[in-house]
């Protein structure tokens, strides 16, 4: 008798798998250390008594006294990390009072500091202690005045903010907060939200240019930004539809380490676990001049000429109707090959476009060059969009 | 949420958070990542997590936000057969298979390791809800809300997922166990 997959499945899938007793006992620490449950209980204060308490704790940080924003060793301080609240207020900090409205979002830079041991807590990476950090706070709000959501409240899990130094001369796409062991905290207070963002200290490559960019994304949009490799300039993409927000950062670049910077960019390239040391760095990080190549190609692709470039699969074509909330989904799957999944919305993905137009996208599995498919969605005079998946007729490159 | 209620939601679900994290990422060091990350962004997002609201789903919710982010992350790293590794590791231990003959046992271990091999080489989309679906034994329309996605594309994704399996796993299906 045939067995039945549903039940071997339920068998073979049983939750066993035990969390190791120290990892529990590594998260439970870390609360305690970060104060996160403290953070969140933060007392909401009435403006009022917030402008007050500023004027009168401020003290010699006149500049605040008269601005809505907290000044940056106030938002450590809701961390309880006074080792960082007096590096904020030490002559190494840079204090900032710049903003950018872009979209729904207005961004304020408000300070930066860097250094060793400048925070009382830790921050380790792959089981070693990186003391040799960059700090910065932002505050991010609604430009129109909405309050931004507390920490606490559901609508703060819908948001998404990244936040981080770029270094002129280095793609952003592999030099970021999330490369350089960043990390982040944030609470919302009188509707604004503060975010502390830390990475290793980027003031090493003063000398070459120093970014802050905060985009409304989990990690690096390589939408958002536009890399120059010519200049090595970083620029705000113009024609992103949503937040980009791009500073300079204002540090003084006598600051520079040139030797340690170069240090530090050999040991970042470096594979990222100790504990997969056959990891090869040409298999782990993207090619950006290999996703250049793949784009320029992709770009030469119009409704008119594509079939001189790939094969439609037939099987995979379909006319989509967009559901009540204007999003058209699409599954595919092409036997022996690949499958995949779509969904686009339908006013944005089509924005300015007219009837006919065919938006071309690319999907591949690393180093795997045949697995190259090129979904394609038309957007049709009636509203439907016609979605189809093309195969290359030559091997792009790909591995 | 206090420390003490933190302690006891990982001892209540730290098993299948954990076991979700461990099959959808098929690596150790990233479950753990993303066990670790999991417990520490549900404490920052909500002061409580309420008995009645369900805290798995929505452990499992915050498990699946921060995979999806990070899973760009975790594609430049080379995966090194760690599913073997994970497998191999922790066998089932219920079902009485103590009256088993010790080559039924044998058996009905290597299957259930084709079966776990086989969900791990699935795609990630179709892992995802697999997992879900036959691991945490949710219904399609919790699916949809933990991933995101209508519930037609979970279903849809469920059936692809079935007929991959099928496919992959057709000799195990066929064959007789005692």
């Amino acid at each position: 008798m045939k067995r039945d997959l549903d039940t071997l499945l339920k068998q073979a899938l049983t939750p066993t798998m035990e969390p190791d007793r120290r990892l529990n006992q590594g998260i439970l620490r870390q609360v305690k250390e970060n104060k996160t449950m403290d953070m969140k209980k933060v007392r909401r204060i009435p403006a009022a008594a917030v402008a007050a308490a500023i004027v009168l704790g401020a003290g010699s940080v006149t500049a605040y006294a008269s601005w809505k924003y907290l000044a940056p060793e106030k938002v450590t301080e809701r961390f309880h990390d006074t080792k960082l609240t007096d590096a904020f207020l030490g002559e190494d900090a840079v204090r900032i009072q710049e903003e950018q409205t872009i979209g729904k979002y207005r961004v304020t830079l408000i300070g930066i500091v860097s250094g060793k041991d400048l925070s009382q807590y830790e921050h380790t990476s792959n089981g070693i202690v990186q003391t040799d950090r960059t700090y910065c706070v932002t505050a991010v709000e609604y430009a129109d005045g909405t309050p931004m959501p507390d920490t606490s409240q559901d609508a703060y899990a819908e948001l998404s903010f990244f936040v981080s130094p770029f270094i002129k001369g280095y793609d952003p796409a592999e030099y970021n907060t999330v490369t350089m062991r960043g990390g982040y905290s944030e609470f919302s207070e009188n509707g604004i939200l503060y975010r502390l963002t830390e990475c290793d200290n980027v003031e090493i490559f003063a000398d070459k240019g120093l970014y802050l960019g905060v985009s409304d994304s989990t990690f690096y949009d390589p939408k958002a930004y536009q890399y120059d490799k010519a200049t090595g300039e970083i620029l705000r993409n113009e024609a992103y539809d949503g937040l980009n927000a791009l500073f300079q950062l204002p540090i003084d670049a006598s600051k520079a380490d040139p030797a340690a910077a170069a240090n530090y960019l050999t040991t970042l390239d470096e594979p990222e676990s100790v504990a997969e040391p056959e990891t090869n760095e040409a298999e782990t990080k993207p090619d950006t001049q290999k996703g250049a190549k793949i784009q320029a190609w992709l770009d030469q692709i119009t409704s008119e000429n594509i079939g001189q470039y790939a094969d439609c699969v037939e099987s995979t074509v379909q006319v989509l109707t967009p559901d009540s909330d204007g999003y058209v989904s699409v599954e595919y799957d092409i036997e022996g090959r690949v499958s995949g999944s779509g969904s686009v919305l339908v006013s944005k993905y089509f924005e300015g476009k007219k009837p006919g137009e065919m938006m071309v996208g690319c999907s591949y599995a690393e180093n795997e060059p045949d697995s190259m498919v090129i979904p394609t969605y038309t957007l049709n005079e009636d509203g439907t969009v016609t979605f189809a998946v093309y195969i290359p007729k030559e091997r792009v490159v790909i591995s | 949420m206090t420390k003490a209620e933190l302690a006891e939601c990982i001892d209540a679900y730290g098993t299948d958070i954990y076991s979700f994290c461990a099959y959808l990422t098929g690596s150790r060091q990233e479950a753990e990542d993303l066990y670790q990350d999991t417990f520490l962004k549900a404490v920052e997002l909500r002061e409580t997590i309420k008995a009645d609201q369900n805290p798995k789903s929505y452990l499992l919710a915050v498990a699946v936000r921060i995979w999806k982010n990070k899973r760009r992350k975790f594609a430049w790293r080379k995966r090194i057969a760690q599913v073997q590794t994970l497998t191999e590791e922790k066998e089932i231990q219920s079902c009485g298979e103590t009256e088993q003959s010790a080559e039924a046992q044998y058996l009905r271990k290597a299957d259930l390791q084709a079966v776990r091999a086989a969900v791990a080489a699935l795609p990630d989309r179709y892992r995802a809800v697999v997992l879900l679906f036959y691991m945490e034994g949710m219904a399609v329309a919790q699916i949809a809300a933990v991933m995101k996605i209508p519930e037609g594309t979970v279903k849809s994704r469920l059936y692809h997922a079935r007929r991959i399996l099928e496919k992959e796993l057709e000799v195990v299906l066929n064959e007789k166990r005692p």
